[in-house]
């Protein structure tokens, strides 16, 4: 029933802020996170290594902490955040009717989320692919095998489209099972009832670490589409749009640069390289461009960590996920993360 | 003087009953109006300073998805407005199947309550307790999940190698003819009843019996079995029930009967005793009272109540979303998570809900009518 009631709630706060213009139009975003005290962030809560509780409550995971890197920039405080549960279908009209403030839940950018939903999105935070999940006692190898196969899905998602798409190139069919509750869709993946999950590599890996025994399903090596994971945020705030994209670039030119959440203050101090000194708020003046605290991406650091930290400890070697870091190495190391000059 | 006669003949009108009348429904439906143009407007004009389209355009596009289970042909390439076309076949074909289900499921333990033997009666009495007291949704994920408990499709259940049950849901031989041959059958079936309805009671069972014997041997070489085989992941041909249709069926089915079984048993209760008496005094048989004395007065108070029932079923179809049948929420919630398109969609959601609810009502409506008017008669 929660699912229901989020949707329809958010279906109706569409309307009544198209109806009555909402806060966050009438000024920046900014000033309303500011009044509010806390960045409220749209998450995928309960996706293992994204966001979910641990045993005392707190909110872990890649997601929560990119939220957090949010929170540092704008107060200072890493922890002001307010995380809040999306569904698939609730996420969007969450964030345009201004119930969150962004989005860092897993969504992979499109043209449609770009452009028509009157949203946009924040740099590729996660270089992911589309694969299948199968259970390693079914000895499938490949998706090529799997001609006439259920396919368990998460809803409203592009997988369903580039699964469908994939199996009609090399002309074969599936049966898709969408439920649209991920929790029961999982569940019903696990006990049997498709052949197969389809989704994100990194969710699937997210999946899998909850079950009791991991080892008895594997992520077939096959892409079958590019997913590209971005933050989203509302169209026409583009101060706001400006301190998402430096918080998620700041942490990668931390990890280009060295500098890790250990040895954060040591560089502040000694650092002769003026693009540190520029990135950790030494030149004041230079720093308030973006309309925040000088000190705003050595807070996030400091608080944080760089991407290579925010990575391992969420999905990589120091996570239940054991994800390798592949296309999300730094671009001077054979992957895709790059970020912009700190000039 | 020469403002007299106007407010004169204003105030005739005023005090005319009917042209007052008139006056006060026109400015009411002008505020309405008024009302809805105004939402319309300015939700349109907040819309575009989002810059979020409005409009139902994008029912056009492709939907791009496919549709587990379809009662007509469905392809990635058609339009979202055919995938919620077939997702609302998908919502009346399951809401008729669990209305027919619930109401005799219904009527026998609203019978098996009013049962003077006492296992019968309390059996009836525990099965509305429960189902009546426990959430649908929860009943639904329960069923759906014990359809998982069941065997893996390699080892499925098997009953005589044509009936497989696993948890990839229940496989049953599938009868294979020709449409000229389905009809020419129904017409058969429907020949056989006239002729049986005209014989007289002596002579109705032999009858029926030899005919429907001829009649099955004459189709039976011109009809087909479909037996289901297992083929690659699953089983292929036969007829399918897949475990996210049966446990909304099931669902649907088992809770609503329960409220269908107390209706039944008060309606039997609002009929006098009185009633009851005069009829055994004619010496009238248990079924005769039944037939011809209490059912058509039950009838009467049972109906209005029951409407109520099948709309609220067919309402509830909608948490087949939740069990992973694609019926019309599903389809709405699955467009608009792609196309972003909310508020349309729930106004179509809406509007496609207010049809067949609409439509149960005014059927019931009708039905009613016409028994007032038969027991007026």
């Amino acid at each position: 029933m929660r699912f229901r009631t989020t949707f329809l709630c958010a279906a109706v706060a569409v309307l009544t802020t198209a109806l009555l213009g909402s806060p966050a139009a009438a000024g920046p975003t900014l000033d309303a996170v500011r009044a509010r005290g806390s960045v409220k962030c749209g998450v995928n809560m309960g996706a293992v290594g994204f966001a979910a509780a641990d045993s005392a409550g707190a909110v872990k995971g890649f997601d929560a902490d990119f939220c957090r890197t949010v929170a540092a920039a704008v107060f200072g405080d890493a922890s002001k955040v307010t995380y809040l549960a999306i569904t698939a279908a609730s996420r969007f009209p969450m964030l345009q009717s201004g119930e969150v403030d962004l989005l860092f839940s897993q969504n992979s950018l499109t043209f449609t989320r770009d452009t028509a939903l009157g949203l946009t999105a924040g740099p590729v935070y996660l270089y992911d692919g589309q694969g299948a999940m199968v259970s390693a006692k079914s000895g499938i190898k490949s998706i090529k095998d799997m001609d006439g196969a259920s396919f368990c899905l998460a809803p409203g998602g592009q997988s369903e489209l580039n699964l469908n798409d994939w199996f009609n190139a090399h002309k074969m069919t599936f049966k898709p099972i969408v439920i649209d509750n991920s929790e029961a869709a999982r569940r019903a993946f696990f006990a049997g009832r498709c052949d197969s999950y389809s989704g994100d590599q990194s969710d699937l890996a997210s999946k899998r670490a909850l079950t009791p025994n991991p080892q008895d399903y594997i992520i077939l090596p096959e892409i079958i589409a590019k997913s590209p994971i971005a933050p989203l945020v509302r169209q026409g705030d583009d101060q706001w749009l400006e301190i998402v994209k430096w918080a998620v670039y700041a942490v990668i030119l931390a990890e280009e640069h060295g500098i890790t959440q250990a040895n954060v203050d040591d560089q502040l101090a000694h650092a002769s390289s003026p693009e540190i000194q520029r990135l950790l708020g030494k030149q004041p003046e230079f720093s308030k461009a973006i309309g925040l605290q000088p000190d705003w991406a050595y807070q996030l650091i400091k608080q944080v960590g760089n991407y290579g930290e925010i990575f391992e400890r969420n999905l990589g070697k120091d996570s239940a996920l054991h994800l390798p870091r592949a296309l999300n190495r730094l671009w001077n190391d054979g992957g895709l993360i790059y970020a912009p000059l700190m000039i | 003087m020469t403002g007299g006669a106007p407010r004169m003949f204003l105030g005739r009108w005023w005090y005319d009953r009917r042209a007052r009348a008139l006056l006060l429904q026109v400015a009411a439906a002008a505020a309405i109006a008024a009302v809805a143009a105004w939402i319309v407007e300015t939700t349109t004009a907040h819309l575009a300073e989002r810059n979020m389209s409005a409009g139902f355009g994008f029912l056009r596009q492709h939907a791009g998805f496919v549709i587990g289970e379809t009662l007509i042909p469905f392809d990635s390439q058609d339009s979202y407005w055919r995938a919620v076309l077939v997702c609302g076949l998908n919502t009346v074909f399951v809401s008729l199947l669990s209305c027919v289900a619930a109401t005799v499921l219904g009527a026998v333990i609203g019978l098996g309550r009013l049962a003077a033997n006492p296992v019968l009666h309390r059996l009836a009495s525990l099965y509305v307790l429960a189902f009546r007291n426990t959430p649908l949704l929860l009943q639904m994920i329960l069923w759906y999940a014990l359809l998982q408990a069941l065997p893996p499709v390699r080892q499925a259940l098997s009953i005589a190698g044509t009936i497989f049950l696993s948890q990839r849901g229940l496989r049953l031989p599938a009868p294979e003819a020709e449409p000229g041959v389905l009809i020419a059958a129904l017409g058969a079936f429907v020949a056989i009843a006239m002729l049986v309805s005209r014989v007289g009671p002596r002579w109705r069972f032999p009858v029926s019996v030899v005919s429907l014997l001829v009649g099955a041997a004459a189709l039976s070489s011109r009809v087909g079995v479909d037996i289901p085989v297992r083929r690659g992941f699953n089983f292929a041909g036969g007829l399918e029930m897949t475990p996210e249709f049966t446990a909304l069926f099931a669902g649907l089915t088992l809770y609503y009967a329960a409220y269908i079984a107390e209706i039944v048993r008060g309606g039997i209760l609002a009929v006098p005793r009185g009633q009851w008496e005069a009829a055994r005094a004619l010496g009238l048989s248990a079924w005769h009272v039944m037939r011809h004395v209490v059912v058509p007065q039950a009838l009467r108070v049972i109906t209005p109540p029951l409407a109520m029932e099948y709309v609220g079923l067919i309402k509830s179809s909608s948490l087949g979303i939740l069990v992973g049948y694609p019926e019309l929420f599903w389809s709405v919630s699955a467009m608009i998570g792609q196309t972003g398109h909310a508020i349309e969609g729930i106004a179509l959601l809406a509007l496609a809900y207010l049809v067949p609810s609409l439509s149960a009502a005014a059927a019931m409506n009708a039905f009613n009518r016409r028994l007032l008017r038969t027991s007026a008669a």
